[in-house]
């Protein structure tokens, strides 16, 4: 099988170019730095790799530095037949001081390179002129004017690269002299050169398209308007979680609903129709309800991405974070971190500064993740009504979904103050530097597949976990006494047990069994909520679990200790589990989990107090 | 002069960099486009001195004033 091995400058749209060669729906972001592991698709006989963007061979960030590493030693390899390197035509000079050394580095191995020129759709409607040909004769290599975008120049880049890889056969060993009678395009100086005389001689105008960008950035960067319109924008991320999920939701539930009621008739009465209406429905269930709100947020998290607004939002947070120890890329890691905080974590490698790298991976865990999502829906809908103003746009359900996810930034900028002034004071730092990517109009439907591939694979993960742990919740509330009577079950002396830890917060022992099973992963108290109201009123609305709660009689005041409660423990193995990866330190992720427990208790009782 | 110097919509011609720029950044500011010679705009500044965006070949790029006060300008107006 033919190993094509891609790289390019971050921002080059190769993560999309990948997929449009292998069809695998990859994370594709218009962010500098987002790809940071190597991505694998099949399609016909080639194997494409795809490698993290990096700006040259000569790395600044962590990620560079594996990155670079990992791409040396690949081109040394002699699997791989040919190099696709992408070039963003918009940006061609930039693109070809990597392309420049790349091509160096090639030939030093034998190995053929084909280069993709990238964007073209934007650079002929503007009204440019790019010589594909002249670049390619002078580059020695195959030159394909493409757009991954519109699809444009895809198969002939197919056909090049095989027409490389098969008939070229890649030279092993490289002729001694061909490739050290040049310049040492390795070296920075060289290569800058040769990018710079080459873009001249056969690019296009590049203030054309930077025109564009800056008149937007002019609006999106200004003092009052760039503030107005992150504001809004943010705004508009949280509101659309509920209004635009709930149709879905809604969907899933009643589905949810109907699959119970075609199938009770058919189980036998007794323990196999509690064990499906209970634990799978009602437990398991009443998680899968969630499941569009994390879709959205996936999706509106990469469009603000792939449109370039992202690295504008960094520089706009850039100041105010700074005042609490974090930074402007800080920003980039922390909003992926409402999806989910593992890919955050890696998320932040792009942050230069060891310092402000650390603290942003501590935040993380404060920022209100999916696995929150279930929980501060059921308790929100539970607690707050459903009342709506401005004509339907603005509801006070988001309005306190809005605030949670503040409430979290607060704690997370208290928390990262208070260590960056203390504990990493003395933590070696580093200066801001980044390029702001032109504004696209991003691919929606690769995004929407990316979106749902993301909501499927945490569906599968948290999915494992709360099936099991809603089982054996199930065997606990169900026996001995086979449902009759939850009050004096297995699960009943195991929640006396542990009542006077909730006592205090106004919680009875069903709340305090769910929060504890919920230490493996946040998400798993809504199923375990579930199951115990299932087995209670095994004839009830399985998927009404916020009206079950309310009719359980959750005060405002515990309701309101539970939510401060979740938003501030660390209950996740899996981030405990990266945190530790990801810093290196065994103790710090103990003593964020303990800390973060302890801070969740604390706050949780002293807020019910105040009801 | 140096880089933070320059305000909105100004332009100015690199000159150098000063020893105290780490290596790492002044070989990643030169792939951005800062070398000797090179006509630098300064696109926006944000308030509060928070980071400004630059202009400088096809590159856009915002920096902060710990990286743009260490590299020298020359305003020829």
């Amino acid at each position: 099988m033919n190993q094509v091995l891609i790289l390019g400058k971050p921002n080059s749209g190769k993560s999309l170019l990948f997929n449009r060669l292998t069809g695998a729906n990859q994370k594709v972001a218009n962010f500098p730095g987002v790809t940071v592991e190597v991505k694998r698709g099949v399609s016909g006989s080639t194997m494409y790799v795809d490698f993290p963007g990096v700006y040259s061979l000569q790395a600044l960030t962590t990620d560079e530095i594996v990155a670079i590493q990992q791409l040396k030693k690949a081109v040394a390899d002699k699997d791989i037949s040919v190099v696709l390197c992408n070039l963003d035509a918009t940006r061609l000079e930039r693109s070809l001081v990597l392309g420049v050394q790349v091509k160096q580095l090639a030939d030093r191995h034998g190995l053929p390179v084909v280069f993709s020129l990238n964007m073209m759709d934007e650079i002929s409607g503007s009204g440019l002129k790019l010589d594909v040909e002249g670049l390619s004769k002078d580059l020695k290599s195959r030159v394909i004017a493409i757009s991954a975008k519109t699809k444009m120049g895809l198969s002939e880049l197919k056909q090049a690269l095989d027409a490389e890889a098969t008939s070229g056969k890649r030279q092993l060993e490289a002729p001694i002299g061909e490739a050290n009678d040049q310049v040492d395009f390795e070296s920075n100086s060289g290569s800058l050169l040769r990018a710079k005389e080459l873009a001249k001689k056969y690019g296009p105008n590049s203030s054309v398209i930077l025109k564009n960008q800056n008149r937007i950035d002019h609006w999106v960067l200004s003092d009052i308007w760039g503030g107005a319109i992150f504001l809004v924008t943010m705004l508009v991320l949280f509101q659309s979680i509920f209004s635009w999920a709930s149709p879905l939701m809604d969907g899933v539930e009643s589905a949810i609903g109907n699959i119970g009621s075609l199938l009770t008739p058919l189980l036998p009465e007794g323990i196999a129709s509690d064990f499906v209406n209970d634990a799978i429905l009602g437990g398991f269930g009443s998680f899968l309800v969630f499941v569009p709100q994390i879709f959205i947020l996936t999706f509106i998290i990469g469009l603000l991405e792939d449109s370039g607004y992202m690295a504008r939002a960094a520089i706009i947070c850039h100041k105010p974070l700074s005042l609490v120890g974090l930074s402007g890329k800080s920003f980039v890691s922390l909003l992926s971190g409402h999806a989910c905080a593992i890919p955050a974590m890696f998320a932040a490698r792009i942050i230069e500064s060891p310092k402000k790298r650390i603290l942003t991976i501590m935040a993380l865990p404060l920022v209100a993740c999916s696995a929150r999502l279930p929980v501060y829906s059921l308790l929100i809908v539970a607690l707050i009504p459903s009342v709506t103003f401005a004509g339907g746009l603005v509801g006070l359900q988001g309005l306190a979904f809005f605030a949670l996810f503040v409430f979290g930034y607060l704690v997370a900028g208290i928390v990262t103050g208070i260590l960056s002034k203390t504990v990493y004071k003395e933590e070696s730092d580093a200066p801001f530097l980044l390029e702001l990517p032109p504004y696209r109009l991003p691919a929606v439907g690769p995004l929407a597949q990316r979106s749902i591939k993301s909501s499927w694979a945490f569906v599968k993960e948290a999915g494992a976990i709360i099936f099991a742990v809603t089982i054996v919740v199930w065997v606990l509330g169900y026996f001995p006494n086979g449902g009759e009577d939850l009050g004096s079950s297995w699960l009943a002396s195991v929640g006396q047990f542990i009542g006077p830890i909730f006592e205090p917060i106004g919680l009875d022992w069903k709340f305090g069994v769910a929060v504890l099973a919920s230490f493996l992963a946040r998400e798993v108290f809504v199923g375990t909520l579930g199951t115990l109201y299932g087995i209670e009123g095994a004839d009830e609305n399985i998927a009404g679990l916020a009206s079950n709660l309310e009719a359980s009689g959750l005060t405002m005041g515990s309701g309101v200790a539970l939510l401060v409660f979740y938003a501030i423990a660390l209950q996740c193995v899996s981030t405990v589990a990266v945190m530790k990866k990801e810093t290196g330190s065994g103790v710090l992720p103990i003593v964020t989990f303990v800390a973060y427990s302890v801070l969740a208790y604390i706050l949780a009782l002293a807020v019910y107090q105040l009801f | 002069m140096n880089l933070w110097d320059l305000k909105q919509h100004q332009s100015g011609t690199m000159k150098a960099f000063s020893e105290e720029m780490p290596e790492a950044y002044r070989h990643r500011l030169q792939e951005f486009g800062f070398q000797k010679g090179e006509l630098v705009t300064c696109l926006r500044q944000t308030p509060f001195s928070g980071p400004k965006v630059y202009q400088v070949g096809d590159s856009v790029v915002s920096l902060t004033q710990d990286l743009a006060s260490v590299v020298a300008v020359e305003v020829s107006e």
